[in-house]
């Protein structure tokens, strides 16, 4: 660690960058503010939490910038088991975060386009494609992507992740460990747990090895702690949407996502979903819906549209619809019931095993009917997202069952949750005003 | 075409092993234990597709930016010609075939009973362990469903004759120039392993007529998972070349190792993590590349066709670094997708034509 990339990093990611992050963070609560005095959307204004969420994800990546040489980074994908590196002191970097932002950002296809003409087909993931595209190109919304001295991936999201993060090492001569969670068709098996469990045990030497550092049982525990905490504020979070009006949406939860994906294990995290929490409850003393006149209370399966999420919101709030809850957000809280201080690697096999996407369509569709009772859901909006199989494959059969069943309409919208080129927004409008019709009828 | 090989039907292979009380088990792609299956009287038989299925209810379950092989067999399952079918075996190979099996257990819910089996992606001992585990349980669920008791000394023997079995294969798909066969026939035999009992394939193999092959034109290794429609070696040998050899993943990607180990189920596992490199078990991409380059080299080959199925992730993931490689040393590759279609389209037989053309 050099001396000079010492002190450029605490100069420039908290002694410039904080108060420049915090400046901006001031002028965008303003912005919401006046919103809400002058607002003739369908929508209330986002919380003011959101200007916190984007300063806190910022001050991330500012610090990025400036880590080389200072910290060893990690790479890891958003389902795989960050306790052991926190508590190592890595600075942690999430690729499908990245991929997300710039779908966001609406930068998917320019960077698909780069990574197809390097011979990345256009039926592999849009993440994968947006993050090599941007790889290839040299270019980041974030201003810089640290390198990586360790890539760690679990395929308990998918098991593209694990083909998208071994091109990247391969890409970036880094090694790349996997903690391989296999599928679960039923409920876990002892096997499957052991075997993730001793995974996780032959992480920590090797994670040790490159950080420099000798793991501290005192230190899991707490980043265990810590990771537990985090996420039960989540389910929190999204659970408060039961209150009709639902204070928050879908839309806002996709947005407010950021941290419990890449920070958590975070004191500053904690203090954050505290933060969101306490402003939805005003919200909710106060009877003010994210919708301002809440018709239906559907649920958002799979990922969201990234690069039309204001489209999208607003669309179906133009028909009275709040999307009160969606599975996608909801998997960074669910599992989190089996994280505990007093075994932290058998509690995190268990946690990062039952990982949503790592669960079967008949789950999936349980966990869906739950959550039409738990929210008094009128519809179901199934995203059938051509670059996630694992959530898509099973929604033709789940739609079936929700109507049949609990006599649920719902809603297959084909689309992919980072490339533009194949969303119509005159046949999903269509579309939506139909379904819209069909839970009023 | 005359055929020189008499190779009975699955048909008839099916009507014969009933006879015998075997059952049936249909096994979709691809690792997977052939041995752990016949050690319960149960006979695999696999489905790659299968192509003049047409997949129309295979579209009520899956969306259309699903493989083929998902789809024709999600038909096929349901269809009056897979009564016989008393199990079916879903390895996990891919995010697709996950869907799969977790579609067929939930929803389409079949009289006969589906088994899952995880393939660990990783090579390292708790790999290992966790796959002689899997196997133990998968053996568990076979068990109650036949209501038959294992026997180590059976599965042992089932072993051994697989074991031979690959050492056969291996032998003759290194060898393709030493037996005077077309390169359809060649590959229909060496497919012949997806439905015949081992011991009738191996005496095939003991029957096929040896000798200077007459192979015209320059030898293409083919890669991808499965040739499918069967006339793309017609058409390869028509345009004046031919296949000297394959890393398919229907063909010589299951050629394991033979590991000396007394623990039938630690056998199992040694044995089905000793595959070649194979994108859908995610071996690294060196590893792959360095492996694809030895047998270039083997076997004297002299361009790369990937044949594959639409919307085959892994073998796409693959695909840029792959390319790159061979180009860089110097051989002439192209890829070409196609959708299991009984006949090959002819869009696609131009682009084979031109790339032939180029070799000659």
């Amino acid at each position: 660690m050099s001396f000079g990339n010492l002190v450029n990093y605490y100069l420039t990611a908290n002694l410039f960058g904080y108060p420049y992050l915090q400046c901006q963070k001031r002028q965008q609560e303003k912005k919401y503010e006046q919103m809400g005095r002058n607002n003739s959307s369908d929508l209330n204004p986002p919380l003011k939490a959101t200007a916190r969420m984007a300063e806190l994800l910022s001050r991330q990546y500012l610090k990025g910038k400036y880590t080389d040489g200072v910290r060893k980074v990690a790479w890891h994908s958003s389902g795989a088991p960050i306790e052991i590196l926190q508590a190592l002191d890595f600075f942690l970097y999430t690729p499908d975060n990245h991929a997300a932002l710039c779908g966001a950002r609406k930068m998917g296809v320019q960077y698909s386009e780069v990574a197809e003409n390097h011979g990345y087909s256009r039926d592999i993931c849009s993440y994968a494609r947006t993050d090599f595209g941007s790889y290839f190109s040299g270019d980041t919304p974030v201003g810089k992507i640290p390198r990586p001295d360790l890539i760690v991936v679990s395929n308990n999201i998918c098991q593209t992740i694990l083909h998208w993060y071994q091109a990247m090492g391969a890409y970036l001569n880094a090694p790349v460990f996997l903690i391989d969670t296999p599928f679960l068709y039923g409920d876990a098996e002892e096997h499957q747990v052991e075997y993730v469990k001793k995974q996780l045990e032959e992480l920590i030497p090797v994670a040790e090895k490159i950080s420099g550092k000798t793991l501290s049982e005192k230190r899991l525990k707490e980043t265990t702690r810590i990771g537990k905490e985090c996420s039960d504020l989540w389910v929190e979070v999204l659970y408060r949407a039961r209150a009709k009006p639902a204070p928050i949406t879908g839309f806002d939860a996709f947005i407010l996502m950021g941290p419990i994906v890449a920070l958590r294990g975070e004191d500053s995290t904690v203090r954050f979903y505290e933060q969101v929490l306490k402003e939805i409850d005003e919200r909710v003393e106060r009877g003010i819906g994210a919708v301002k006149t809440e018709k239906h209370r559907i649920l958002w399966d799979n990922l969201p549209i990234w690069y039309n999420l204001s489209w999208m919101s607003k669309k179906l709030a133009s028909h009275g619809i709040a999307v009160a809850i969606s599975n996608y957000t909801y998997q960074w809280g669910e599992s989190a019931r089996f994280m505990s201080m007093k075994d932290p690697l058998d509690s995190a096999a268990r946690t990062y095993l039952h990982a949503v996407l790592n669960r079967s369509a008949g789950y999936k569709l349980d966990q869906m009917r739950q959550m039409v009772t738990d929210f008094s859901l009128d519809g179901v909006l199934l995203h059938s997202d051509r670059s996630c199989k694992p959530y898509s494959l099973g929604q033709m059969d789940q739609a079936t069952s929700l109507l049949t069943d609990m006599g649920v309409p719902s809603l297959i919208l084909e689309a992919d949750h980072n490339d533009s080129r194949i969303f119509s927004e005159e046949q999903v409008s269509n579309r939506l005003q139909a379904f819209a019709e069909m839970m009023t009828a | 075409m005359t055929t020189k090989l008499t190779i009975p039907t699955r048909k008839t292979v099916i009507e014969r092993v009933k006879r015998e009380g075997f059952q049936l088990g249909a096994v979709m792609p691809f690792h997977y234990s052939r041995a752990l299956l016949r050690a319960f009287d149960i006979h695999p038989m696999e489905i790659w597709g299968p192509p003049h299925v047409e997949p129309m209810d295979g579209r009520q379950h899956f969306p259309e930016y699903t493989c083929q092989v998902v789809q024709k067999a999600t038909r096929f399952l349901q269809t009056e010609q897979a009564h016989d079918i008393d199990c079916i075996l879903i390895p996990h190979t891919c995010d697709s075939l996950q869907g799969m099996a977790s579609v067929f257990i939930d929803f389409i819910k079949l009289p006969q009973p589906v088994f899952t089996l995880y393939h660990p992606r990783g090579r390292r001992p708790s790999d290992l362990e966790f796959l002689e585990n899997e196997f133990r349980v998968l053996s568990q669920k076979i068990a109650d469903f036949t209501g038959k008791t294992l026997s180590e000394e059976r599965l042992h023997h089932e072993i051994d004759f697989e074991e031979r079995a690959d050492r056969l294969m291996e032998r003759i798909s290194t060898n393709r120039g030493e037996y005077q066969l077309t390169d359809r026939e060649f590959y229909t035999f060496l497919r012949s392993r997806e439905f015949l009992p081992v011991q009738d394939f191996m005496n095939l193999a003991e029957e096929l007529p040896t000798g200077k092959a007459d192979l015209k034109g320059p030898g293409i290794l083919l890669s991808g998972i499965v040739p499918e429609p069967m006339d793309l070696f017609d058409h390869i040998n028509e345009f004046g070349a031919h296949v000297i050899a394959d890393d398919l993943a229907c063909c010589s990607r299951r050629i394991y190792k033979a590991p000396d180990e007394t623990d039938a189920f630690k056998r199992l596992a040694k044995q089905l993590t000793s595959m070649p490199p194979d994108p859908t078990i995610s071996t690294p991409y060196a590893e792959r590349f360095d492996y694809l380059i030895d047998r270039m080299k083997q076997s004297s080959s002299q361009a790369v066709i990937v044949f594959d199925v639409k919307f085959c992730e892994p073998e796409l993931f693959y695909l840029p670094m792959f390319e790159d490689a061979m180009r860089e040393a110097g051989w002439p590759f192209i890829y070409i997708e196609n959708e299991l279609t009984p006949e090959l389209p002819e869009q696609v037989l131009n682009r084979i034509n031109s790339f032939v053309e180029v070799l000659l």
